[in-house]
């Protein structure tokens, strides 16, 4: 009990600030993203989706290693905490991976000329997708708090195998979609100082609503645990 | 006790070996047969028989790209050369080309080669690579979509 | 090594009494096979891709069948309390289940497999490489499927649930089944023999797996 209250107590102390961190670095990456930065020299415009895309995408890969931690973390200690954290993070992880998937698409219709083609990329990701939706199921259909945690726990941690898969598909040979950009095996990152400058606003104003959202949900998790089951 | 555990341990760290030196010797022996695409070399070296729905890819070979719009606002006819800097294959097709497809950039067609072969694409895909930047004063960005 | 024998003997027996498992699962792949045809035409039916791939997708969903059907039995005699409850039990019980379903699901595939060859008049280039692929491919299934079981189990939805749970983790052991299959069928030696590697390398890294996280799973 002291535990919860503690949590909840930091969490409402911090949320507000948060809050308004995120939709401050939201508009200033807006702005940035959409006039600030210059058009791309090859794609014009439309490159812009990168803003929204790839900050999705790394909220996912972010989101995914937290379940698996959060994960670990219950399976070793049992703190109720941990399998909140690891839900709440499940649950904006799909989110964004739907996001990345559907800012992806629209992104390659008019570049690739396709909305979706059977490439390593882009089958690893919703595959990824499909997992997480199975993890939130299980999750949904058990009924008992201790076995619902571990059951999720364990899975968690056997997902996350395929977060390095997908990032790590581009490097096969022969697929379509381009290489990582920023995180490049050979030299410093392909884009103008001004598009990287906007790209880690927008993945920094991305992983600070991850980071609301996060308190928000979590905080929530800890209400109904305590409601629904009465915790040690 | 002690020495059961031990053994266990170790016969599932060899166990792991053997997977992963399995593993590592059949994926290199399948990495040709695993691709999106073939390049132009490796579907010569197959023969592939007439008709076969295959993916092709390369770069639109500079100078070849010829665009002919169908109708106002319709369909494409096109026909570029594909190459890998060592083999050429010239496709035809028609249809909506993507906005990036440029000369001297990667793309990757879809469909079949016919007897004479040449290969004719029921769809054309632009691959673009991971590199931007800011276009220069005066010039137009290539892509295409915003055009008629 | 000694309990694990025991499981999977207790399991076959059970199965041998009362096969409805093994008939649930044969019946169901002969049917899909017999659709086959019947749906996409017996051109397309006869290409080694196609056959590969409906085979093993069926193959699947009866490694899903008849592992649920294996532990619903268990709960059904109230069978699963008291052998986790026996020293090394748990352990034991996933080693068990996944011979003996190996056992099983190999005579279902042999079945389903000479079907689909003589229904379907498939060319058949290296039958020795094709039942090495059918092999290793049966192995790999039931470790993954096993683990979703007892993830999924006593829950209502689980037969929902489970293929949810598996077939997006058995994508990359079906993509190399089916190849290899097919691989087989038309006569490339190497690819065959080196999707059939891979599925070795699958079926123990899962089996791995298996051993080290299901009993922390069982309550």
């Amino acid at each position: 009990m002291i535990e919860t209250t503690l949590e909840r107590g930091v969490g409402l102390r911090i949320r507000p600030w948060l809050g308004i961190a995120a939709a401050a670095s939201f508009v200033v990456a807006s702005f940035m993203a959409l006039i600030w930065a210059p058009a791309d020299a090859v794609q014009g415009e439309v490159y812009r989706i990168i803003y929204v895309h790839v900050p999705s995408a790394w909220l996912a890969y972010l989101a995914f290693v937290v379940v698996f931690l959060a994960s670990v973390g219950w399976l070793w200690s049992r703190r109720p905490l941990f399998d909140a954290i690891a839900v709440a993070s499940a649950e904006i992880g799909v989110l964004f991976t739907g996001l990345a998937l559907v800012a992806g698409s629209i992104w390659a219709k008019p570049t690739w000329g396709v909305w979706w083609t059977w490439e390593p990329r882009l089958v690893t990701t919703a595959v990824m997708f499909v997992m997480y939706v199975g993890y939130l199921l299980l999750r949904g259909l058990s009924t008992d708090f201790q076995r619902r945690a571990t059951r999720a726990a364990i899975l968690g941690v056997i997902l996350v195998i395929d977060v390095p898969i997908v990032h790590l598909s581009v490097l096969w040979a022969n697929s379509l979609h381009q290489l990582p950009t920023v995180l490049r095996a050979a030299g410093g990152p392909a884009l103008d100082s001004s598009m990287l400058l906007t790209l880690m606003v927008s993945v920094a104003a991305f992983t600070l609503v991850y980071a609301y959202f996060m308190s928000a949900r979590v905080a929530i998790e800890l209400v109904r645990q305590e409601r629904l089951w009465i915790r040690t | 006790m002690l020495e059961r555990i031990g053994s266990r341990r170790l016969l599932i760290v060899a166990a792991l070996a053997t997977a992963v030196i399995v593993g590592v010797f059949s994926v290199t022996n399948l990495a040709s047969s695993t691709v999106y695409y073939l390049t132009p070399s490796e579907a010569k070296l197959r023969t592939l028989p007439t008709g076969q729905l295959v993916r092709l890819g390369g770069l639109v070979k500079v100078g070849s790209l010829s665009i002919r719009p169908l109708s106002f606002h319709g369909p494409n006819e096109f026909e570029f050369v594909i190459t890998d800097g060592s083999v050429d294959v010239r496709v035809r097709g028609q249809g909506a080309i993507p906005g990036l497809l440029r000369e001297g950039a990667g793309a990757i067609v879809e469909g079949s080669f016919t007897a004479d072969a040449t290969f004719i694409a029921t769809q054309v895909i632009a691959k673009h690579d991971e590199v931007y930047t800011a276009p220069t004063a005066g010039a137009t960005p290539a892509h295409r979509t915003s055009l008629p | 090594m000694n309990r694990i024998a025991l499981v999977a003997a207790r399991e076959l027996r059970a199965e041998r009494r009362q096969p409805d498992g093994i008939v649930a699962a044969t019946t169901f792949i002969a049917v899909l096979v017999l659709l086959e045809s019947l749906v996409v035409g017996p051109v397309i039916a006869r290409d080694a891709d196609v056959a590969a791939a409906l085979f093993w997708i069926a193959l699947a969903f009866a490694t899903i069948l008849t592992t649920m059907r294996s532990f619903d039995r268990e709960l059904e005699d109230d069978a699963l309390d008291a052998l986790v409850a026996l020293p090394g039990g748990r352990d034991a019980l996933f080693g068990g289940k996944v011979l003996a379903l190996t056992a099983m699901l190999l005579l279902v595939a042999a079945v389903g497999g000479i079907l689909s060859l003589v229904l379907l008049d498939l060319p058949l280039a290296l039958p020795i490489h094709l039942a090495i692929v059918v092999l290793f491919g049966v192995v790999a299934l039931p470790p993954v499927v096993i683990v979703d079981v007892i993830l999924a189990l006593r829950l209502r939805a689980r037969a929902a649930l489970v293929p949810i749970l598996a077939l997006p983790v058995l994508v990359p052991q079906l993509v190399a089944a089916t190849r290899g299959a097919s691989a087989a069928l038309v006569g490339d030696d190497v690819g065959a023999l080196s999707w059939a590697g891979l599925l070795f390398a699958f079926a123990v890294v899962y089996a791995v797996l298996g051993l080290t996280i299901v009993p922390a799973a069982i309550e």
